[in-house]
């Protein structure tokens, strides 16, 4: 007969406290295992929030860099939008121009006509005359005299109408109002003091650099109207003696008054559109061919943009245009 | 001249080729004497009015010299002769080479340039245009 082992009742209690303890530990195991693996989770999910954060860093640069060259683009786009406002109102005023010759040369046919009358004709042979041998009409006695004289008087009331047709302005179009703009830019120094004011007109620079191949067309007269407020500007801003160049922008006639060389009074900007109002409201053509015209003024920047950079360029590449 | 042409007053482009002026001179020569008008037409005796208001000069009734040197010498003795000697008696600059054929303005211009380089002359700008002057030192040297 085998010897039956036995336990005693204090072994027992020792060995369930040891599976307790074995229990115990096998659970907490599990929870630190658990705890280890939800760590590992948060750390890759948060590696991955950083990876996307690292990203937006990189867009918002790239979104900062773009508008900080949005000005630049937008000069650009407003340059070429100005050459083509002012290219197609100097299409607008050439064709004009050609309709208001029209028109005069139709009216001045009629007085040709006229002229040729033989008895019209007659009176002006006399007329003539007269005006080549008055100096001599004092060698004359009195009487004779103040008969050719009264003669020359009665010739001169009989021509009197012709004359003033002659001297007429030309019939007004029959055409539908239109506007043109003429551009203003008025440029400060360092200092914030105007020096230096352009104006951009919707004509060519020929009728200034080729002026005598030129007939006296509706542009060649705007040229005149502006340099004439350009010059009437000066007196009234105390600077009459301030440099007035015209010189050719892209094709068109722009007029320039140097204000940097000595002091200037008042509203430079308020002043220009009131001599403007004056000398475009005052062209007799521009109000016969049914034009009007106002200055547009625009940053100096917008007419001459900056050179290219890498900035722009980069901010063209970046925003397609219509143009593309 | 048709009848037509007798009758017509003069255009500014009438006045500049008259004066030999450039339009836009005229223009400035009118607007600082306030005499614009609306019509932008203009009767006879505005050629002789734009001459005197303007100081419009003819200063070489014969062709100017062809050597550099006697060029520079012949210009600098006008601006004595026609007493531009200060800035109030200030020529007008286009007066250099009025009535000079095209071809000649060149040299006339670099004459000029040189006296101006050597501070012999000044230019000034007026409500006219732009104008020049010989300065004291330049009357010394040019008269002696």
């Amino acid at each position: 007969m085998s010897e039956a082992t036995t336990t005693t009742g204090l072994q027992e209690a020792m060995s369930s406290v040891t599976s307790w303890r074995q229990e115990a530990e096998s659970r907490l195991t599990s929870r630190l295992e658990a705890i280890d693996r939800e760590e590992q989770r948060l750390k890759e999910a948060l590696s991955q929030l950083q990876a996307e954060i690292t990203e937006l860093d990189t867009l918002r640069a790239s979104i900062r860099a773009e508008n900080g060259g949005l000005e630049r683009a937008q000069q650009e786009k407003a340059h070429n939008a100005m050459l083509q406002g002012l290219g197609n109102d100097r299409d607008t005023l050439a064709s004009r121009s050609v309709e208001l010759a029209a028109a005069h040369e139709a009216s001045q046919a009629g007085l040709k006509a006229e002229l040729a009358d033989p008895e019209i004709a007659g009176l002006i042979t006399e007329y003539e005359r007269f005006s080549e041998a008055e100096a001599t009409l004092t060698a004359l006695p009195e009487s004779y005299r103040h008969a050719i004289l009264a003669h020359h008087e009665t010739v001169k009331t009989r021509l009197q109408p012709i004359f003033a047709r002659v001297q007429a302005a030309g019939p007004d179009l029959e055409a539908a109002p239109a506007a043109l703009s003429v551009v203003a830019s008025l440029e400060n120094d360092e200092d914030g003091a105007p020096e230096s004011l352009t104006f951009v007109l919707p004509v060519d620079s020929a009728v200034y650099s080729r002026w005598s191949d030129r007939d006296e067309d509706l542009p060649t007269r705007l040229g005149y109207r502006a340099v004439a407020m350009a010059a009437g500007l000066a007196k009234s801003l105390g600077a009459p003696a301030a440099p007035l160049t015209c010189r050719d922008h892209e094709g068109f006639l722009t007029v320039n008054l140097w204000l940097g060389d000595g002091e200037v009074s008042g509203d430079i900007k308020a002043a220009a559109d009131a001599a403007a109002a004056a000398a475009f409201a005052g062209a007799d053509q521009l109000t016969a061919a049914k034009l009007s015209a106002s200055l547009e003024w625009l940053a100096p920047e917008v007419l001459d943009p900056p050179e290219d950079d890498e900035t722009a360029a980069a901010v063209r590449i970046a925003t397609p245009t219509a143009e593309a | 001249m048709s009848a037509l042409d007798m009758f017509q007053k003069l255009s500014i482009k009438d006045l500049a080729a008259s004066l030999d002026l450039h339009p836009h001179e005229v223009v400035r020569v009118l607007v600082a004497n306030d005499a614009m008008t609306d019509d932008l037409r203009f009767d006879q005796d505005a050629i002789e009015r734009v001459r005197a208001l303007g100081g419009v000069q003819t200063w070489w009734p014969e062709a100017p010299p062809t050597d550099e040197a006697a060029l520079v010498a012949a210009l600098g003795a006008k601006f004595i002769a026609e007493d531009a000697t200060s800035e109030a008696k200030a020529t007008r600059y286009d007066n250099l080479t009025r009535g000079v054929e095209e071809a000649r303005h060149r040299d006339i211009r670099k004459a000029a340039q040189a006296l101006l380089k050597s501070k012999h002359l000044k230019t000034c700008s007026s409500a006219t245009g732009l104008r020049i002057y010989v300065t004291e030192s330049g009357k010394t040297h040019l008269s002696g």
